[in-house]
């Protein structure tokens, strides 16, 4: 039998209209997704901090280094001891990141307090913008993430970070940084250290739930970012943060 | 349900918001097929000072004690964990 | 708890340094290839025809340079297999994305078009007279174009011109950028000025100068060949000139640190004074850049013989040389020494034998000048045209 180019283009061509048509029929008609299931447009997820709340005991670094796995020695949360002094330098303290807490401090004579730091998950986050193949991204729910897959190791989100947050993974050799426990936080759950909190000083929120308490907890409260001028975005709010914290 | 006597007395208690995990540990083993994971007993004394030994960068409501000038140093001679309040 | 090579307060992740020598090491050969590739358009394009000696030796340094410019960065990354992605899916957000293809610009359209018009006449000779590998050599290098005559070189001259005059800006770019690298960096104040660009470039084209005028005196002793002191002479007083220009750029940044004094000074000056003093104030400012100026100085000021010149020049080139690369340290390095809480300090300690280490840096170092040597050999810089051109 004879087939020309004529024929050739002919059939294919009906058969790419077919196979259009019907895909089309599919997407329009298909299932929708099942109602209870993680929207990542529904939520804008940020965290709020307590400085009157912190007791300095640490457990919010011990759990998140067991639930990411974190290296011994690297940081995905900290908390850090400021004593403050009258016309001085603040004392700033942070023993192994606080992750068995801290000798306790005798001394009356000074304003002393405890600071968790996080990321704190930049919605203009600096780190996003340098990274050469946007291994680093805000995702469209508000964490900011690394794709383990892409990242060069190049660090150069590393020296952008004003906060400190982020650190080379020794064994993956890539950037690794806290995830506000994405894989919980979809989940339904709290992130581990706002789940092991003992005193609730840290607060998983969502801005875009307007039952959120973050939403009454900015309006009542006195609250601060830190490093405000570096205009980030920052989303993590801390209550009564004192003006020596760096 | 498991634990139920526990739950119970935490819920009354000041520890009603310390979770399971700030003093046991990473238990979602256990909490899924208890047999393969046997919690150990925390051990109460290094415990309990890293939230209550007196620290003056703590908050004054936040319940410190100088271990030393307390009644004695195991903590659980006369406080019950799960509600300690005597 | 106290952490060795810490004092005051960092951030627990600051403790370690993330851009080691190596990311050093990579400013400096960029720097150099900008700045002999400057010098070699000064003949070129500003038609200062006193160097012409050197025009082909500037050429071939800045390609050597290039060349190992990328191996500091993949013996960097946690992931070098991966850096293609650099070039396949840029963020364009990123400089250092972006510098990707201001580097592959500069390499193909800028340098080795230049080097291949330059050369053309001579591959084609080459080719013609050699015999065997180097005959296969040579006549891949053609390109296929063996045409040689006067239209055809006139046309080559053109082009090679047009190609000069785009590779300044480009050159201009190449360096500017990795300043901006840093310059951007909000983060550290250290490194966030929008003079960085500024200072990178200049200081570059200071180094690269000294690099083609060590290169040069080297070359001739190799070759048992007179130097060519009105050659040296000119590149000497426009080392000079832009001497002057990147010692202003820097005392400027200073002062103007030193005036405003906001936050972050007292850090970085204690900083300067404490971790950085051997590096910045004595091999960078006094022996880097202040004794070089007042040796180049005395020659504009004062009548020397050629003995005398050729020994201060040189002297004055090594020291600059040690000194841009004090700079490269300084800025880097010393951007990481401090912690962005202005609380405390880190230290760092170059490993020797590692990946990222002493070693590592010395055989990058060397391994230019390798290909200097080969690329000298397969395209000689001196032709007999150029041996039988009378001196002045």
């Amino acid at each position: 039998m004879d087939i020309t180019r004529r024929d050739l283009f002919q059939i294919g061509g009906k058969l790419l209209v077919l196979a259009s048509a019907g895909a089309t029929l599919q997407q329009i008609t298909g299932a929708e997704p099942p109602s209870d299931a993680y929207r990542m447009a529904d939520h804008w997820w940020g965290m709020i901090v307590d400085i009157d709340k912190c007791i300095g005991c640490g457990n919010c670094v011990r759990a998140c280094s067991r639930e990411n796995q974190v290296p011994k020695g690297y940081f995905r949360t900290w908390v850090e001891r400021y004593q403050v002094q009258e016309g001085k330098q603040p004392i700033v303290e942070s023993p192994d990141g606080a992750i068995d807490g801290f000798a306790p401090l005798k001394r009356t004579d000074v304003k002393a307090f405890f600071v968790p730091k996080l990321c704190n998950h930049c919605a203009e986050s600096p780190c996003v913008q340098v990274c050469p193949v946007g291994a680093t991204f805000v995702s469209p729910d508000g964490v900011v993430l690394v794709d383990k897959q892409y990242c060069l190791g190049c660090r150069y989100c590393v020296q952008a970070c004003p906060y400190g947050c982020r650190y080379l993974h020794p064994e993956t050799h890539t950037v690794d940084k806290c995830t506000l426990c994405y894989h919980r936080i979809t989940q339904g759950l709290t992130t581990a250290c706002c789940e092991n909190c003992p005193t609730g000083a840290r607060q998983l929120v969502d801005f875009k739930n307007p039952k959120d308490p973050v939403h009454e907890f900015l309006r009542k409260n006195k609250v601060e970012v830190l490093k405000p001028y570096m205009a980030t975005q920052a989303k993590v709010y801390y209550k009564n943060l004192d003006g020596s914290v760096r | 349900m498991c634990h139920e006597e526990e739950a119970t007395a935490r819920q009354a208690g000041a520890h009603t918001h310390v979770a399971c995990e700030a003093c046991h540990g990473p238990l979602a083993a256990h909490a899924a097929d208890p047999s393969s994971l046997t919690p150990k007993l925390p051990v109460a004394a290094d415990l309990c000072h890293r939230c209550h030994e007196k620290d003056s960068a703590k908050p004054d409501w936040f319940p410190q004690i100088v271990t030393t000038l307390h009644y004695g140093p195991n903590c659980t001679d006369c406080h019950q964990p799960h509600n300690p309040k005597l | 708890m106290t952490i060795p090579g810490v004092d005051g307060f960092m951030y627990p992740n600051e403790v370690e340094l993330q851009w080691s020598l190596l990311i050093v090491l990579y400013p400096y050969i960029t720097g150099l290839v900008a700045g002999a590739f400057i010098l070699a358009s000064l003949e070129r394009v500003f038609k200062v025809e006193a160097v012409r000696p050197t025009y082909r030796l500037a050429l071939l340094t800045a390609l050597a340079f290039l060349l190992v410019a990328p191996l500091p960065l993949q013996l960097h990354l946690g992931h070098p297999e991966r850096s293609l992605e650099m070039y396949l899916t840029p963020h364009r957000s990123s400089a250092m994305a972006m510098f990707g293809f201001v580097y592959l610009w500069y390499l193909t359209v800028v340098l080795l078009v230049e080097i291949w018009l330059e050369y053309r006449a001579d591959i084609v000779r080459l080719a013609q007279s050699s015999a065997g590998f180097t005959r296969m050599v040579y006549k891949a290098l053609t390109l296929g174009s063996e045409n040689v005559s006067p239209a055809a070189r006139a046309i080559d001259d053109k082009v090679g011109y047009i190609v000069t005059v785009i590779g300044i800006p480009s050159a201009f770019l190449l360096h500017g950028y990795v300043g901006f690298i840093f310059g951007s960096v909000k983060a550290n104040p250290w490194w966030s000025t929008p003079l960085m660009p500024i200072v990178f470039l200049f200081s570059a084209m200071v180094s690269g100068i000294a690099a083609v005028l060590l290169l040069y005196v080297a070359s001739m002793k190799l070759r048992k060949t007179p130097i060519d002191m009105r050659c040296l002479d000119t590149i000497a007083r426009y080392l000079f000139y832009t001497f002057v220009i990147d010692f202003t750029l820097e005392m400027l940044d200073l002062i103007h640190r030193t005036y405003e004094a906001d936050e972050s000074f007292r850090s970085l000056d204690f900083m300067v004074h404490t971790r950085l003093l051997f590096s910045h104030v004595i091999l960078q400012i006094v022996l880097g850049t202040l004794l070089p100026l007042g040796l180049l100085a005395a020659t504009q000021l004062w009548r020397f013989t050629e003995a005398r010149r050729r020994a201060i020049y040189t002297t004055a080139c090594s020291l600059t040389m040690v000194g841009i690369f004090a700079m490269r340290w300084n800025v880097v390095i010393g951007g990481q020494l401090f912690s962005k809480s202005f609380l405390g300090y880190t230290s760092y300690k170059v490993e020797f034998a590692a990946r990222e280490g002493l070693l590592t840096a010395i055989a990058l170092m060397i391994l230019p000048l390798v290909i200097f040597v080969v690329l000298v050999k397969l395209l000689p810089p001196w032709t007999e045209r150029a041996i039988s051109e009378p001196e002045s």
